[in-house]
């Protein structure tokens, strides 16, 4: 009867509050809250301390207006926190989002929030769970930190995946929060980092890679279950586990090494890869690193460019020496996305073709530049283009390098030439073609085509001077009908730099400039002046006798090929009309020669001044340089960065293969029966197996009592530690708190490091298996009859050579089950995907 | 390894919004600085040694995602891709500032969901439908809306409702099928598949070497002081294209109730795609199994199941050629396009040809002759020749004209300036009902539904479209 009745007066309640609700609403409709873009800050807070849901919502949406704003909104700090216990999920969520944001400022405040929260995490929705677990992590008062970790120590033993993966997130946060707890979060991320979903990996990879990126140790015995779940992840967890996993081979997996016999392809996929088996040496893999290396190659075809270079690095950093031209198709197709994603991926196809030269020869054309192409796009491309191109393909390379650089884009046609230049280096025969080429343009009119033709060819000269003195009489003749002022300066220049060895060129050329020395323009007036100088250099240098100017003219003899008498009067009347010339730099530079070359006592200086050997140009592609960092990194896009995170290098000796047996043995609950047989196994592993499974056991063991502790004074601990609720954070009692979390935790850590003992073990292990069987009784069950399987034939083939028969079995084995997650065979089409045909 | 903040701004810089997730992320202030210093075509900015700075423009919106310089460079820029494809998800291509000013609570919901700790965090659009509600007045009225918003709108609405009701029953189906919203509603099961290929061709200038050549045959080109008005039958020697890809996607557009499987038999001809990428619904093994079986549980609404290239595909429906140094001074050009005998398609559409020649060089182009058409100069150096509506197929038309050299050019060693002529054309149209891979549809089918309807037969379409978008003809 009692009951009935409240249930009667419960309905009136409802009803009288829908009316209410529709006045509001009504109202609202006529007055809504900064229609014309203005909040009034009475206004706001009225709507914020309204009874109805409807007016908070629009109260809390005007809050998010102005934090979207960037305004400053921590005045509404007492009202928006009396929000925190809304009825409407809406609400709550925008109350949490502002309290994400200004909690550190008005941390007193917040603390009246905690309760509510801490409410929601004992709610029966996962995903209320999951935010409230997010939220309290990411609450930036410091004073919260145990509440913090007791929560996450609840979270990573919750039924549900996404409250298990916002723990995950949540460690990480709480590491921001408070550092010294690294200890104790790094053994709650163990428990994540072995979780059996997928869905939770990806984010407690993600932390790994934020707090403790150094402990690779840890992921011993993950990583075989990572390479089979890795097609599983979400996208964003497969770069970071693609890239731990990367770092974790480099240590702890031996390196691949060329074998003379040949055997079996590398690895055989289902695709088309049979080419490896023609080579002579063939080239080994650890079975792990195969492993690694079959579950990586399908992430290639994912849409997520991302992904696809983080497989890429992948194989770059493993196996760089085996043949990886599977990886030129998906990073081609990537060049039809945004501008923004072309870009970087262009630039990573630079690098890795300054590697692997033949990696996009079979996609020249994709490379081919396309007028819609920016600037920076373009350039790439011709990189790409110039470092792909073999003494097969060059000929159709350089006749487009040859389209672009006669092009009206003026950047093109500079790097279209210098690109021709890089590719004079693959032979001499191409070189001479390129410098053919070249010795047209000079009569261009294009001025940038010409200055960096001419660029170029001083430098395919200056490769081999000896080569090229038929060049130099070409250039010489060419100086004729040169017309563009800078050209006739570098033709100029380059007679002089090569007057040593071209002896008959020079002068002539100096004799033919001086005649019209008036006409020409200053910069090529002063490359005329300068050879004056260098050629005279020559000549002091060679003459005998150093004596003055008339004995000179009697001793001159043969040495030097042309007259001495006119090479004199050259010089002098070179300087003479340099003398006078309107530019005072160029009168500058003439006193000075003239100075130097006058006296025998400076011709030591004289010979360095001017006959100085250049250096040859360096041209390396634009790119080189880069290939320390990894492929994908920022830094490879953005240059001067701090990069942070350099691959580990390969280490010398790696661990047995063994340390990343038996995961199943710590992930699965073991069941007293099968102690026996895992207990000769547990001997025979190396120690860091004991001690880690130690780590993960401990954490286990505790996990149950702690959340039963959780489950009955949760709340009242935490009224405790801060009293009432109006009054502020009470620094003693946290202190307190803290000291007894911290008292339990170094509890812990000491256990972990005590040395296994048998009847430890299997006390662990009894009461490990026991809390798992509480968590989750449905897959526990099918995990122990994998684990079965898995036991027996481990036990009977412990040689890693027999691995491969090991997983097919495995195969059979987990087919029979309806939710296998080791399938090799499922590896490919997610976890989602096999359940779902499978129901 | 951290985004720092999500700001959008117009695209004078201006912000409209942001979203701090760092203590102190650099102000957009501070970005718009990076951004003025740096040169239009740097994607990647360095704000300082440890801080950078992605971007992209998008529906005249700028989106600015300062992260720190550990991330990968391409996370942040597919977050950006992810994150406009979620706002056009929700609030409708194309972007515009009222729709974000708007829309902010919503945004900053979405956000709070995108990215954890730093890091992107669920981004697919159906599984975010599923945690942020439209919050649009108007979604309450739309007959398809999932049960997971439409319950959420009721929490709104009625405040006795315990938070407890809100989407539990659409938390199990989230976990197995990570891409499709829970408990999908529809009055009229659709199912659509749109083919998209974008066409890039590059043909290189006949040599006139060849062109002598083919005159000599008598294969040849017709005469150059034809008029432009005369248009003889396609030409029949054209220099074979140097580039011929398309690029091509497989959309699926899916209205269907419950979780559908389905299956789609592509048929690529014998071509060879370059590096495909599937959406993750896409069961790789049966792809494997047999190449252009596409089985998968489509999300709801549109998604893109697959991505292809092929290269040394057909020109294409248009063909085009550029001819110069015609007429009795030698000083005219002809561009010619038309369109091929027709396969299956009766018309092309927004068919437009760019005449591309050097702004510095070329004062003016005079004496334009267009068979059909309209020629216009509309920016520097590109004159835009236009055929507005549809183009039928076997049709032809032709484009006459002379380059005037500027006056102020310095003259050529020869004491003359030289004519000049376009540079290249480009064509650009837009083709349905054809492929130019010859990709094709061979059967799509529902191969299982649960919670749909068995006597509901849903409505399937298929869609072809091409869209020639670089066709580069040299001059």
């Amino acid at each position: 009867m009692a009951e009935s009745l409240s249930k009667i007066t419960a309905i009136f309640e409802t009803a009288k509050e829908l009316t209410m609700e529709a006045a509001a609403s009504a109202r609202t409709a006529t007055l809504t809250l900064g229609e014309d873009g203005v909040f009034r800050q009475r206004d706001v807070q009225r709507y914020l301390n309204s009874r109805h849901e409807k007016e908070k919502l629009l109260g809390m949406k005007a809050i998010a207006t102005l934090m979207s704003r960037g305004q400053d909104v921590t005045e509404y700090f007492p009202d928006v926190v009396k929000n925190s216990a809304a009825q409407t999920l809406e609400v709550r969520k925008l109350v949490y989002i502002y309290l994400l944001r200004y909690a550190q400022q008005e941390s007193d405040l917040a603390l009246l929030s905690i309760n509510a929260i801490q409410k929601s995490l004992g709610d029966q929705n996962p995903q209320i769970r999951a935010m409230a677990i997010k939220v309290l992590s990411g609450i930036k008062v410091p004073s919260i930190a145990p509440i913090v970790l007791l929560s996450i120590r609840k979270a990573i033993v919750d039924m549900s995946s996404i409250v298990r993966r916002a723990a995950a997130v949540a460690i990480g946060k709480a590491y921001e929060l408070d550092k010294s707890n690294l200890e104790t979060l790094v053994g709650y991320l163990a428990t994540l980092l072995a979780d059996k979903s997928f869905y939770v990996v990806g984010s407690a990879v993600q932390t790994f890679v934020n707090i403790c990126p150094d402990r690779l140790d840890m992921l011993h015995t993950n990583y075989r279950r990572y390479c089979g779940m890795l097609a599983d992840v979400d996208e964003w967890g497969q770069v970071c586990v693609l890239d731990m996993l990367t770092r974790y081979v480099r240590v702890y997996v031996p390196k691949g090494k060329m074998v003379k016999r040949s055997k079996d392809a590398f690895y055989s996929d289902d695709e088309n890869d049979k080419e490896v088996e023609e080579a002579q040496e063939d080239f080994t893999i650890d079975p792990d690193l195969e492993l690694l290396l079959a579950a990586a190659k399908p992430l290639l075809q994912s849409r997520n460019s991302a992904v696809v270079l983080a497989v890429v690095n992948l194989f770059d950093a493993l196996v760089p020496e085996a043949d990886l031209s599977f990886l030129g198709p998906p990073l081609v197709r990537l060049l039809s996305g945004p501008s923004e994603i072309q870009y970087v991926v262009l630039t990573n196809i630079a690098v890795l073709a300054i590697h692997h030269n033949g990696l996009f020869a079979p996609y020249l054309k994709y490379f081919y530049v396309v007028p819609s192409d920016t600037p920076e796009i373009a350039k790439l491309k011709i990189e790409a283009m110039t470092l792909s191109c073999s003494e097969s393909t060059v000929s159709e390379v350089l006749s487009e390098l040859q389209y672009y650089a006669t092009s009206v884009d003026k950047f093109l046609v500079a790097e279209a030439v210098r690109a021709i230049g890089r590719c004079a280096q693959i032979s001499n025969d191409i070189a001479r073609r390129c410098l053919r080429w070249l010795l047209k343009q000079i009569h261009s009119p294009d001025h940038v085509l010409v200055g960096e033709s001419l660029t170029v060819i001083r430098y395919i000269i200056q490769l081999s001077p000896k080569d090229h003195i038929k060049t130099v009489a070409k250039l010489a003749a060419a100086l004729d009908n040169a017309t563009v002022p800078l050209a006739r300066a570098s033709i100029i220049w380059l007679v002089g730099e090569f007057a040593g060895i071209a002896r008959y060129i020079a002068p002539d050329v100096l004799r033919k400039c001086a005649k019209g020395f008036a006409d020409e323009d200053v910069s090529t007036k002063m490359q005329i002046v300068l050879l004056a100088a260098k050629l005279y250099s020559y000549y002091v240098e060679e003459k005998p006798a150093p004596e003055d100017q008339q004995e000179r003219d009697e001793q001159l003899e043969p040495t030097v090929k042309p007259p001495a008498d006119p090479m004199d009067l050259l010089f002098e009347y070179v300087m003479l009309l340099a003398r006078y010339d309107t530019s005072y730099d160029l009168r500058d530079r003439a006193r000075l020669y003239n100075s130097v070359l006058s006296s025998q006592s400076s011709a030591p200086i004289a010979k360095l001044l001017l006959q100085a050997p250049k250096p040859s140009p360096h041209a390396p592609s634009p790119s080189q340089g880069k290939e320390n960092f990894l492929i994908g990194s920022s830094g490879l896009v953005c240059s001067r960065i701090n990069d942070t995170r350099p691959l580990p290098p390969w280490s010398t000796e790696t661990p047995d293969a063994s340390i990343r047996d038996d995961s199943r043995v710590e992930e699965a609950p073991v069941l007293p029966p099968m102690r026996k047989k895992v207990r000769p196994k547990a001997r025979k592993g190396t120690k860091e197996v004991k001690r880690k499974k130690v780590v993960v056991d401990k954490i286990k063991q505790e996990k149950p009592k702690k959340t039963r502790k959780a489950e009955n004074d949760y709340h009242t601990t935490l009224d405790e530690f801060f009293g009432e609720p109006a009054t502020t954070s009470t620094p003693p009692v946290d202190e307190i708190d803290q000291d007894s979390e911290h008292e339990e935790e170094s509890e812990s850590e000491v256990e972990i490091v005590v040395e296994v003992s048998d009847d430890s073990d299997e006390a662990e292990s009894e009461e490990s298996s026991e809390g798992d069987g509480e968590i989750d009784d449905e897959e526990g069950e099918d995990d122990d009859e994998e684990e079965d399987e898995e036991e027996e034939e481990e036990e009977d083939e412990e040689d890693e050579e027999d691995e491969d028969e090991d997983e097919e079995e495995d195969e059979i084995a987990s087919l029979e089950e309806s939710q296998s997650e080791e399938t090799e065979d499922e590896v490919d089409g997610a976890a989602g995907r096999g359940l779902l045909s499978g129901r | 390894m951290s985004i720092l903040a999500v700001y959008i701004t117009d695209i004078n810089g201006q912000q409209l919004f942001e979203y701090p997730l760092s203590d102190s992320p650099p102000t957009n202030k501070m970005l718009q600085v990076a951004l003025r210093d740096a040169s239009a075509d740097d994607i990647v900015l360095r704000v300082s040694s440890d801080e950078l700075l992605f971007h992209r423009r998008q529906d005249s919106l700028d989106f600015l995602i300062p992260c720190s310089s550990s991330m990968p460079a391409l996370v942040p820029l597919e977050f950006i891709s992810h994150l406009i494809k979620v706002l056009h998800d929700y609030f409708q291509p194309p972007l515009s500032r009222p729709k974000i000013e708007k829309n902010y609570s919503t945004i900053m919901m979405l956000l709070n969901e995108m990215i954890e700790d730093g890091y992107p965090f669920v981004t697919e659009e159906n599984a975010l439908r599923d945690l942020v509600p439209f919050t649009d007045g108007l979604s309450k009225y739309l007959p398809t809306l999932p049960k997971g918003a439409a319950s959420s709108l009721k929490s709104i609405t009625s405040s006795g409702l315990s938070s407890k009701s809100f989407s539990s029953d659409s938390s199990s189906m989230r976990s197995n099928v990570p891409w499709r919203r829970s408990n999908v509603k529809h009055n009229n099961n659709e199912l659509y598949v749109d083919i998209q290929e974008t066409l890039s061709v590059i043909i290189p200038a006949v040599s006139p070497m060849r062109q002598l050549l083919n005159s000599v045959n008598g294969t040849s080109n017709p005469v150059p002081t034809a008029s432009a008005f005369y248009t003889p039958a396609v030409p029949q020697v054209l220099a074979e294209p140097i580039v011929a890809i398309a690029h091509g996607s497989v959309f699926a557009t899916t209205k269907l109730s419950g979780v559908p499987d389905i299956q789609l038999i592509l048929s690529f001809g014998n071509r060879v795609l370059e590096g495909p990428a599937f959406h993750p619904c896409v069961r790789l093994a049966r792809w494997r199994e047999r190449p252009g079986t596409l089985s998968f549980v489509p999300p709801d609404g549109k998604c893109c199941l697959l991505q292809y290239t092929i290269s040394g595909v057909e020109s294409g429906p248009i063909g085009g050629d550029l001819k110069t140094g015609l007429g009795p001074m030698k000083d005219e050009f002809e561009v010619r396009v038309w369109s091929r005998v027709p396969r299956n398609v009766k018309f092309v559409e927004n068919l437009r040809v760019e005449v591309v020649f050097d702004s510095e060089r070329v004062q003016n182009v005079k004496g334009t002759r267009a068979s059909s058409g309209e020629f216009n100069i509309e920016q520097k150096g590109v004159g835009v020749w236009r055929f507005p509506g549809k183009t039928p197929m076997g049709w032809n038309a032709s484009l006459r004209g002379t380059m005037v050299v500027s006056e102020d050019l310095e003259a050529g060693p020869d004491g003359t300036v030289p004519q000049e002529f376009p540079k290249y054309i480009k064509i650009s149209y837009d083709c349905q009902g054809m492929l130019v891979s010859g990709t094709k549809v061979e059967s799509l089918r529902v191969v299982s539904g649960k919670g749909l309807d068995d006597r509901a037969k849903p409505y399937k379409g298929v869609k072809y479209l091409t869209h020639g978008k670089d066709i580069i003809i040299r001059g």
